[in-house]
């Protein structure tokens, strides 16, 4: 790894050979991180299954034993623990958070990490709280063995895409921040396109940015500055970014599409707009 | 016709006491210097886009820029207008622009080497000049002025 670091600073797009190094380089990191997130999570879901295969009876009645509610707890326990940390720590090829946080240097910034804990990881927590409570509300007042079998299938279902849904956003989908003046930021979101082969490798990682809310929709003199900056500035007019933001709907915000090869210029185009809107706006 | 301020100068364009008027053949001539600009325009996106390598096509507007200030310049300066960060990087530009006979480089020393446009050569390039000289902002003029918006305390 240390050796891969130092070949880092020797990254030159212009030369075919060395892009090919730093592409595959980013390529096998970042299989390493999926293939070990998906081993445990085979891992995960085999023990369970195995669980549930020995414990129950192969006759028609269904005991609830106690340990059930107790295994049950530590699934859970062990799937928000995943849930939380593969969304706060596990993150992208270091290579990569190397090299945006050195092209950003160069401009006087700092990248940041932004997945803390935003509302809808906190929804999506509650609500599956929720769902638990009643599974096992479920289990102990239902003598019915088709509703707790049922019960017990919606729950491998539930944990394994309780698993996989935050564990696919953290690792093939994450946002980071560059803050600026005045309250302003950058938000960077990368999408790693690494297994298709047909990809070009310049394309592999796309860079999207996003500049915070500007101004409501509705506010016709601050549409009319928008529409003035993106023009002049070819920003792009639509977010292109994998994932809709309902929430965002009715507000404008600076949108520009990058590549790990123009993402210096790309952000400085973003910043200038952002500091532009921020000086005529007053 | 291959120079805006001749264009402007011709006309006097940016005379302001003046009030333009065309007659005749005056109008057709006025056209056909127009319309040579924009040819002219049009060979340099033409020559820009062909570049065979990445960064070739900013060189040449650094370059371009850099003349209105400084009669030497040199590689680094170049690398200082595109702000980048290390020469290894523009290697490459600059030799597919010297082949192509777009530029032309005096070694003085192994380290300094004078570049400059070659415009005796390519005279679409005196245009590419004046308006990337009027209008261009270069990336370390962008830089400068988007530095202080850093969030850093």
């Amino acid at each position: 790894m240390k050796s891969q670091n130092r070949n880092l600073a020797e990254i030159d797009f212009e030369n075919n050979e060395n892009t090919s190094q730093f592409f595959t380089l980013i390529k096998t990191e970042y299989l390493k991180n999926l293939y070990q997130t998906y081993f445990w999570l085979i891992i995960l879901v085999i023990m369970y299954v195995v669980y549930q295969f020995f414990t129950t009876p192969f006759n028609q009645t269904i005991t609830i034993f106690i340990v059930d509610p107790v295994i049950m707890c530590l699934l859970f326990s062990f799937y928000l623990l995943i849930h939380f940390f593969t969304l706060t720590y596990a993150r992208f090829t270091p290579t990569i958070i190397n090299f945006l946080e050195k092209e950003l240097s160069l401009l006087d910034y700092k990248i940041q990490r932004k997945y803390k804990i935003s509302l809808s990881i906190v929804l999506f927590t509650c609500f599956s709280i929720i769902v638990f409570i009643f599974v096992i509300i479920g289990i102990y007042y239902y003598s019915n063995n088709i509703v707790i079998s049922l019960i017990m299938r919606l729950l491998i279902v539930f944990i394994f895409t309780g698993i996989t849904i935050p564990v696919l956003r953290g690792r093939l989908h994450d946002i980071f921040l560059v803050n600026l003046r005045n309250s302003y930021f950058v938000q960077i979101e990368l999408q790693l396109k690494l297994i298709k082969h047909k990809e070009v490798e310049s394309q592999m990682v796309k860079i999207f940015m996003t500049s915070n809310k500007l101004s409501p929709k509705a506010d016709q003199s601050g549409h009319a500055l928008y529409n003035k900056i993106i023009e002049k500035r070819w920003l792009q007019k639509k977010d292109n970014k994998i994932l809709p933001r309902f929430i965002s709907k009715n507000y404008l915000f600076f949108h520009e599409y990058a590549t790990l090869i123009n993402f210096k210029e790309q952000i400085l185009n973003v910043v200038s707009a952002i500091r532009e809107w921020d000086i005529t706006k007053g | 016709m291959n120079s805006i301020t001749e264009f402007l100068e011709k006309y006097h364009l940016d005379s302001f006491d003046e009030v333009l008027k065309l007659r005749g053949n005056e109008k057709v001539t006025f056209f056909n210097d127009l319309n040579s600009l924009f040819g002219s325009i049009c060979r340099i996106f033409d020559k820009l886009t062909t570049i065979f390598s990445l960064r070739g096509g900013q060189v040449l507007m650094s370059l371009a820029k850099l003349q209105d200030y400084e009669d030497i310049i040199s590689k680094t300066d170049v690398m200082n207008c595109l702000n980048v960060d290390r020469r290894e990087k523009l290697m490459h530009a600059f030799d597919v622009l010297l082949e192509q006979n777009y530029i032309k480089i005096k070694k003085k020393t192994s380290k300094f080497h004078m570049v400059k446009l070659n415009e005796q050569d390519n005279p679409d390039f005196t245009l590419l000049r004046e308006i990337v000289q009027k209008f261009w902002t270069s990336p370390q003029e962008e830089k400068d002025k988007a530095k202080s918006w850093s969030g850093i305390e």
